[in-house]
């Protein structure tokens, strides 16, 4: 629960050792981030009680829904905008399509038991499908197993997956990038930001 | 008052960077012990 945290200092480390401001982050334009909040509220009605008595086709429509408005947000906000920026989205979605492809091949992440054991977890984190109903134990021969939640990270008390770790660096990447905006005239035309109006110009 | 509130730097900062939690908490998927939605 604390990685998300953690890769947002991380980034605003990265951002300042590049010469950004945080300051900057204030007029980074994420376009249409209802998608993104509704997918979110999508994923936490299954942890709905009556969720429980949902068919297990119902679930996996609900998880694939939110994984492709997630898809869908991430294609929205990469063009137009300056390359790091553009690519740490990019590596974002990276680690979205792998995380995408092991939950939509199990219908949940699976989630090794032993790298749990490992990480001090108890088998409790994961029932009723873990935090936002989306993870199924790892079982011999799930498929594309090594992308599951399969990394134990003591530290944190948690297990992470490959994918998890992808988008950690691309939050990094565009965290950093947006801090750091547009440096040329010709860059911003091509910025994460919206074009701000010359000085003296009322709109 | 509400424009002003919106327009706000802060505000602005803490919606992009709250955008991109909420993406993580879609997108990504580690397990934790920690806190949970009960309903």
């Amino acid at each position: 629960v604390l990685i998300f945290p953690l890769s947002m200092f991380l980034g605003i480390l990265a951002g300042v050792a590049a010469g950004g401001r945080p300051g900057a982050l204030a007029r980074l334009r994420l376009r249409q981030p209802g998608i993104v909040l509704g997918a979110l509220a999508l994923q936490a009605l299954l942890t709905l009680p009556v969720a429980a008595s949902m068919p297990a086709a119902g679930r996996m429509a609900c998880i694939a829904a939110s994984y492709a408005a997630a898809g869908a947000w991430l294609l929205l906000n990469v063009p137009r905008r300056s390359r790091p920026f553009a690519g740490g989205l990019a590596v974002t979605g990276i680690g979205w399509v792998l995380n995408m492809c092991v939950v939509v091949a199990n219908a949940g992440m699976p989630v090794s038991l032993s790298a749990m054991a490992r990480a001090g977890l108890s088998t409790a984190a994961i029932s009723g499908g873990g935090p936002l109903g989306k993870h199924v134990p790892l079982v011999g021969g799930a498929a594309l197993g090594f992308l599951g939640d399969t990394i134990p990270v003591p530290t944190l008390a948690s297990v992470v997956s490959i994918g998890d770790l992808v988008m950690v660096v691309g939050i990094v990447v565009a965290i950093a990038a947006a801090m750091c905006g547009p440096r040329s005239t010709s860059e911003r035309r091509n910025a994460a930001f919206e074009p701000t109006a010359p000085a003296g110009v009322t709109s | 008052m509400i424009r002003k509130l919106v327009s706000s730097r802060v505000v602005r900062t803490v919606a992009a960077l709250a955008t991109l939690a909420a993406l993580w908490l879609v997108a990504a998927a580690p397990i934790y012990q920690g806190p949970r939605i009960h309903w």
